[in-house]
């Protein structure tokens, strides 16, 4: 057994704010102290925490780690490879990268900020395989993924059917199948309809817009999508990143797509980039505040907000024409990919600079975001990996959040109208420890259905991250005292002592266990890969856990 | 003051050495045993400067006051078949390198300033990546001559490179301002994406020279098999820079006998695929 003691616990799912209690960790398991002889308690291992917050492991619901893209990625970011380098030492491999960084530094860097439990966000069910194998190479974690479905050729058919019975069972088959064959966690929707719908070169998809070749709308992708997701009681809810991304005024399209949602649990992601205003001459505003009015009222759904770091970073998404889009603009590097009946994917390096209007108000709309929706149980924090930034970057968000002096120190250093198109400056709004724990570790454990993370309860895995509580907040969630893995000690004073190997968790809904007829022939039709290996076998699972479904 | 160290090698060695630390700054100022102790890599393990070079400390040598990089920084004078040395001069922003012998691939990789002369052969990456100050080779070098690295959308961003003999592949290939001279002939694809700046080819260069060029001049002084189809022909002239540029490549020592400073030469844009806004200049009166 080990114990954390004289540590202040920050617990937000069991109401502890700050309280000083004992962790106790047995077979890397949280464990009740209670009935303990205090003779035994003294001889056990002890983790003194005086002066630190006790908080559960980091919980990351929305990054991109593994699978085509990052490591297209790495190929086309030498320069992010030379300019941040690690050295092996006694228990580390050797790694590099910041923004793609190399499969182990990723668990490095990740476990060295306090998180213990990491989601890749976007894996089309024909890539798996490729990711997973990526997945099993990172340590320090706990991960899995979520298969892309928004512009599923085989999910489209379906959809076509114009019996809704028929097209709801049919449904709620295909997805449980598509889950097996990537052995995923959860059902991503990037831009429904909208990459199919360039790739047939009809233009940008509106949410009533037929796509190619079926006809099919993207409001019919959502809404199909998101039923099949709750009759089948997945763990976490729809994943959705709504169409229009980045485009001015495309708050109108976001706002649509929770209104048809509504009554569904769905979780919108890196919603910051989906919550632009425009002015009459099509510039752009901050849209957040009616947004967050439209979360305050309807608690089924959540939202992630991709929150802006200044600087050099690449942005990756399934999302192809918006990164068309993005590379006609900057004339940067370009990668492009047609994942075959699936969707497709693009890469462009940007930089996102203070003094750069565009810039200043979206990285103004992420914190607007964090600041405005009153329950922090529905906003989490991410930087969409490395998209808006590198996770490395939340120490410094969580020290914009905890301090509002800071905040609005940074005025000085954007660009001047920006005071004009948001409200962020005249917000007063400060996070406190436990709304922290809440955006990063506790809410987004919750609304992954993961019940034994994200809290520090009898039962829960012990991925406990200890940090100094300083008045810098960036200095101090940076840098953790001590972290543990399903009970073991990983890190201490920031650097990482030990390695350990992490799960993949997935799911295992009830669907088809083999293919209709119908659909087995279109894919033998119009796959370059056999049915046969096509599935991802067990063996691309490292010690694979099931999350059951509800 | 100014510095004047030479370091002569006793056995080449059997592994490749990354010798980044060969730089006129690392020396500047430092005593024998400071010098002896500098940091080398040989293979994947820690070595010292002393453990392959025998260190002098030289009186100014009266050579080197004649040039100004000499004055600023100080000179290194390395003395042997350093072909398996790699990164020398790599980084350097002042001073002068001397090297009696060849050596490996990235020398002078990111350079910003001062002078790499080297007195025989030198491997690929020569200059890649360099932003200023000029590199000489007496003899031939490898490929990617002052390139891009793999995943960079620019190479060499200024200074210059003049080399006596050939040049292998990729020749300038990303270069964005700045000249490459080769005496001798190139191989493939010279000038590969070129964004802007000044390649200059006097012997045979092979296939697709200036191929998905933007902007720049691909001065070719030889008549290639072939131009690329994606290039279009405009005139025979006689451009105005030509007896000036002819000057200077003089003055490094690169003579081009039957090249005079009146030249004329036929002018291609091209790469039409990437705007067409570059030019492919061939020499009309070379034999
Ligand atoms: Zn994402």
């Amino acid at each position: 057994m080990l114990r954390i003691v004289n540590g202040r616990v920050h617990d937000p799912s069991h109401g502890v704010g700050g309280e000083v209690r004992d962790i106790y960790i047995q077979d890397g398991r949280i464990v009740s102290g209670e009935g303990l002889d205090p003779a035994q308690a003294r001889d056990m291992e002890t983790l003194d925490a005086a002066g630190c917050a006790v908080l559960p492991g980091g919980v990351d619901i929305h990054s991109h780690i593994a699978g085509a893209k990052v490591n297209s990625g790495r190929i086309m970011c030498p320069e992010d490879h030379y300019g941040h380098v690690r050295a092996a030492t006694d228990v580390t491999r050797p790694g590099c990268g910041l923004i793609v960084p190399s499969t182990y530094e990723t668990g490095y860097l990740y476990s060295q900020l306090g998180y213990t439990t990491v989601f890749e966000a976007a894996v089309p069910p024909i890539e798996a395989r490729h990711a997973h194998e990526e997945l099993m190479d990172i340590p320090m974690l706990d991960t899995g993924c979520f298969a892309v479905m928004g512009n599923n050729y085989l999910v489209m058919k379906v959809l076509n059917d114009p019996d809704p019975v028929r097209r709801r069972e049919r449904l709620r088959g295909l997805v449980p199948w598509l889950l097996r064959a990537s052995r995923a966690f959860a059902v991503k929707v990037v831009n429904p309809g909208g990459v199919e719908d360039w790739k047939w070169n009809a233009g940008a998809a509106d949410l009533d817009t037929p796509t190619p070749p079926f006809g099919v709308t993207p409001r019919q992708i959502v809404t199909g999508l998101a039923e099949a997701v709750d009759s089948l009681g997945l763990p976490h809810p729809m994943h959705l990143h709504c169409n229009h991304l980045g485009d001015p005024g495309n708050v109108e399209t976001t706002l649509a797509t929770m209104e048809t949602l509504s009554g569904h649990r769905t979780h919108f992601t890196h919603l910051q980039y989906h919550a632009y205003g425009r002015t009459k001459k099509g510039g752009f505003t901050s849209g957040a505040a009616r947004l967050a009015e439209y979360l305050d009222a309807h608690p089924e759904f959540t939202c992630d907000v991709g929150q802006i770091v200044f600087g050099n970073t690449l942005t990756m998404t399934s999302d192809a024409p918006m990164e068309f889009k993005l590379h006609k603009m900057r004339g940067a590097k370009w990668g492009n990919c047609d994942i075959e009946m699936e969707g497709g994917s693009g890469l462009v390096p940007v930089r996102y600079a203070p003094k750069v209007l565009v810039n200043a108000i979206q990285w103004a709309v992420g914190l607007e975001l964090l600041l405005l929706i009153k329950n922090p149980w529905q906003v989490f924090l991410t930087t969409d990996h490395p998209n808006a930034g590198p996770f490395t970057a939340y120490p410094e968000i969580i020290r914009l959040l905890m301090d509002a002096d800071y905040r609005r120190s940074w005025l000085e250093k954007l660009h001047p109208r920006v005071r004009r198109r948001t409200v962020l400056f005249d917000l007063d709004r400060e996070y406190d420890l436990d709304e922290i724990a809440v955006i990063t570790r506790a809410g987004t454990a919750r609304r992954l259905g993961l019940s034994s993370k994200g809290h520090l309860g009898a039962g829960a895995d012990a991925d406990v991250a200890v940090y100094p509580i300083l008045s810098d907040k960036a200095a101090m969630f940076s840098r953790p005292r001590f972290v543990l893995k399903q009970g073991e000690l990983v890190v201490r004073d920031g650097q990482i002592v030990a390695e350990r190997t992490g799960r993949t968790l997935c799911v295992a809904p009830e669907g088809y266990r083999q293919l209709p007829e119908d659909l087995a022939e279109t894919f033998a039709g119009c796959y370059t890969v056999k049915l046969a290996n096509y599935m991802v076998e067990d063996e691309y699972l490292r010690r694979p856990e099931v999350v059951p479904c509800g | 003051m100014h510095t004047h160290v030479k370091l002569t090698l006793r056995t080449p060695p059997d592994l490749p050495v990354d010798a980044q630390s060969l730089i006129p700054e690392s020396f500047v100022g430092k005593d024998q045993a400071d010098i002896g102790a500098l940091p080398l890599l040989l293979g994947n393990r820690s070595v010292t400067v002393a453990d392959f070079f025998d260190v002098a400390i030289l009186p100014a040598d009266p050579g080197d006051g004649r040039t100004e990089e000499a004055r600023e920084g100080g000179t290194l004078h390395l003395c042997g078949d350093l072909s398996r040395f790699k990164h020398i001069g790599e980084q350097m922003a002042c001073g002068r390198v001397v090297v009696d012998g060849s050596v490996g691939s990235h020398a002078g990789a990111f350079m910003t300033g001062g002078a790499l002369d080297v007195n025989g052969e030198a491997g690929d990456y020569l200059g890649a990546h360099m932003s200023g100050g000029r590199i000489t080779v007496r003899g031939s070098a490898g490929h990617f001559v002052g390139a891009a690295y793999r995943g960079y959308v620019f190479g060499m961003t200024g200074g210059s490179i003049c080399i006596h003999g050939d040049a292998g592949h990729m020749v300038g290939a990303r270069l964005r301002r700045g000249l490459v001279a080769v005496g001798g002939s190139c191989g493939d694809l010279a000038a590969y994406g070129m964004r802007a700046g000044t390649v200059l080819i006097g012997g045979k260069s092979r296939v697709r020279a200036g191929a998905n060029m933007v902007r720049g001049t691909v001065i070719l002084l030889t008549p290639p098999e072939a131009i690329m189809p994606t290039f279009r022909y405009n005139c025979v002239y006689c451009p105005g820079f030509w007896p000036i540029l002819h000057a200077s490549l003089a003055g490094l020592g690169l003579d081009f006998p039957g090249v005079s400073p009146q030249a004329v030469f036929e002018s291609y844009s091209g790469d039409i695929n990437e705007g067409g806004r570059g030019e492919i200049l061939l020499c009309r009166n070379a034999n």
